[in-house]
């Protein structure tokens, strides 16, 4: 082992070595950058702007050095494939604009670019009267020739809603070349034609860098398109049985949705409801879906779909008759992971309820008398189980002995 | 590496005060300047402290970037800097000549030359480096992975160019040292 050999080693080994951050070392940066406020104040001691120009499937870069806040650089091609380049200063405390012209090819005067698709570029920017810029900038543009790619464009449709998967398709390309896709969100891929979630609204910029290797020579290409993701709504909803005498129970429905301005119900016998809370008639027993698609203003929607089980009595082992004061309490119940809450019903009228198996009704009001005895009561108990959250109507009758 | 062009618009997005942008070049950058800060400092929770001070910094320093030369290697010097400046504040260090380390000469010259290269991971290394006292790490950091020569550490560190090329050597073989001999356990445990 040569010394030599040892440091480069050593030196290569570290080259893409990275240690994972804990999370809290960021939100303390972005605190301490402070956002906006504290970047704009400094002055622009360079820019840089970076364009596609359709077609011709070029970049440009432009580096300043200068002092004032902003500048714009534009691209339009015309009808017979010229691409011209126009440097736009920006107005600054009201004085006009002073333009910049980019000349091209070498020694040129010409303030356009022809023939892209056969030349390779170089552009110097160069102060048009005396206002405006300082300095010589240079440029290096990268034409189509050298380009791997025959086409600029790799979009998919620029607006999608938040959460959806979408897809980039790269445009098509020799075989040997490599992909670097930057989303705009922190994530990045080297598929051709890779597919991405976005999880925040907001607006994007995807870059795609394109490299290939011709003549043993790296040509990259670059391009960018911004696409905006919508705010999706959130689609919740709870629901709870009404209390009523048993047979017909009403699922009345809280609304808990979130951005939506408008609202779908289905219902498990095809009906449908745009209500904002609807309540709903369940005449059978079974276990039947309800689902709300919640819609935003911008067209997004999110669906939720819940459960409600009207079950068959017997499955409680409720006892058909009980002793005044002796306790009425469904058996299963005790072995319930979960909560419930059961009602005694005389005539639809509530006259008793209890959510805990150490009260069970006992027959007694609360004015310490008796309720009519040898008559039958109806109970009703809806049960929520702790893990999937599902919720089961029991109804059944009781007879109250002395 | 992400291209050139997707750093300087993220740079430039930065500057503007974009904070996607910002969080952007932090996740691009972090896990390898904690690396780098880690080889100074040894300590993984000193490193995060240099992490969210020197990222503070380069944001506030970006408008000074010129915009050519390696990005990368930009921020790199700042966080070098930073750590320098965090041991001479936290350790009192003295610079000058004659830094004891508990490496004997006969120890680090101990090393055959026909060894073989020994096959070490980033992190054997960095265990290792944890072994050597923080300037003889700084001046192994300097000329290693920044490129230093002797002069330019001399300069940097006040210590005088003897020192830094007997620290180098020093600590390089200390390394070498821990390197092979972790090489060979692991041998012998395979064997058996």
């Amino acid at each position: 082992m040569s010394e030599k050999q040892f440091e480069e080693q050593l030196k290569k080994k570290f080259e893409d070595y990275e240690i994972p951050v804990t999370p809290n070392v960021w939100q303390n940066v972005a605190k301490g950058v402070g956002g906006k406020s504290a970047l704009i104040a400094a002055s622009y001691k360079w820019l840089i702007a970076g364009m596609i120009v359709g077609g011709g499937a070029i970049g440009a870069y432009l580096t300043l050095a200068r002092s004032s806040n902003s500048a714009v650089l534009t691209a339009a091609q015309n009808q017979e494939n010229k691409t011209s380049l126009d440097f736009q200063d920006s107005p600054k405390n009201g004085e006009s604009n002073s333009s910049v012209q980019l000349n091209s090819v070498g020694d040129s005067e010409g303030q356009t670019i022809s023939n892209l698709a056969n030349s390779s570029v170089e552009v110097r920017v160069h102060n048009k009267g005396n206002a405006g810029l300082q300095g010589n900038n240079v440029e290096k543009m990268v034409s189509s020739k050298e380009s791997p790619i025959e086409s600029s464009t790799f979009s998919t449709a620029k607006t999608h809603c938040v959460g959806a998967e979408v897809s980039f398709n790269s445009p098509s390309t020799p075989d040997d070349v490599s992909f670097l896709w930057n989303f705009g969100d922190g994530s990045f891929s080297n598929e051709s034609n890779p597919k991405h979630k976005y999880l925040n609204p907001g607006t994007y910029i995807v870059s795609l860098s394109v490299s290939g290797h011709k003549s043993a020579q790296i040509n990259t290409m670059n391009m960018s398109e911004t696409i905006t993701i919508l705010t999706t709504p959130k689609a919740d909803f709870d629901w709870t049985f009404d209390n009523v005498e048993s047979g017909k129970p009403v699922v009345s429905i809280d609304n808990n949705s979130e951005a939506a301005i408008g609202f779908e119900w289905n219902f498990h016998d095809g009906k449908k409801s745009h209500d904002f809370k609807p309540n709903k008639v369940i005449n059978a027993s079974g276990k039947f879906p309800i689902s709300i698609t919640a819609i935003h203003e911008n067209g997004c929607k999110d669906t939720k779909i819940k459960y409600v089980s009207i079950n068959d009595n017997s499955q409680l082992q409720a006892p058909a008759q009980t002793l005044a004061g002796e306790g009425f309490m469904p058996e299963s119940l005790k072995d319930l992971k979960g909560s419930f809450v059961m009602g005694i019903y005389d005539n639809g009228k509530k006259i008793f309820e209890t959510k805990t198996i150490k009260r069970p009704w006992t027959g007694i009001d609360a004015n310490g008398r008796y309720h009519e005895v040898n008559k039958q009561y109806t109970w009703i108990i809806i049960t929520k189980e702790n893990n999937n959250g599902a919720s089961n109507y029991y109804s059944g009758k009781v007879l109250l002995k002395p | 590496m992400p291209d050139t062009r997707i750093i300087l618009d993220l740079v430039s997005g930065s500057i503007r005060g974009e904070h996607r942008s910002q969080e952007l070049i932090y996740k691009m950058f972090a896990g390898k300047m904690k690396v780098v800060c880690i080889r100074y400092l040894k300590s993984r929770e000193d490193a995060e402290d240099v992490l969210q001070e020197g990222f503070i910094k380069i944001f506030n320093l970006l408008p000074q970037y010129s915009g050519s030369g390696s990005f990368e290697g930009w921020m790199r010097r700042i966080f070098v800097n930073l750590c320098i400046d965090v041991i001479r504040k936290n350790k009192k260090i003295s610079f000058v000549s004659g830094d004891k380390m508990e490496i004997a000469d006969e120890e680090s010259a101990s090393i055959p030359e026909d060894s073989a290269m020994p096959d070490f991971t980033p992190e054997d290394v960095l265990v290792a480096m944890g072994t050597l006292t923080p300037v003889y790490r700084m001046v192994f950091n300097l000329i290693a992975f920044e490129d230093y020569s002797h002069q330019e550490v001399s300069e940097k560190l006040g210590i005088s160019v003897g020192t830094s090329k007997s620290n180098y050597f020093k600590a390089k073989k200390n390394i070498q040292r821990i390197l092979i001999n972790q090489n060979t356990k692991e041998n012998e445990r395979k064997a058996i």
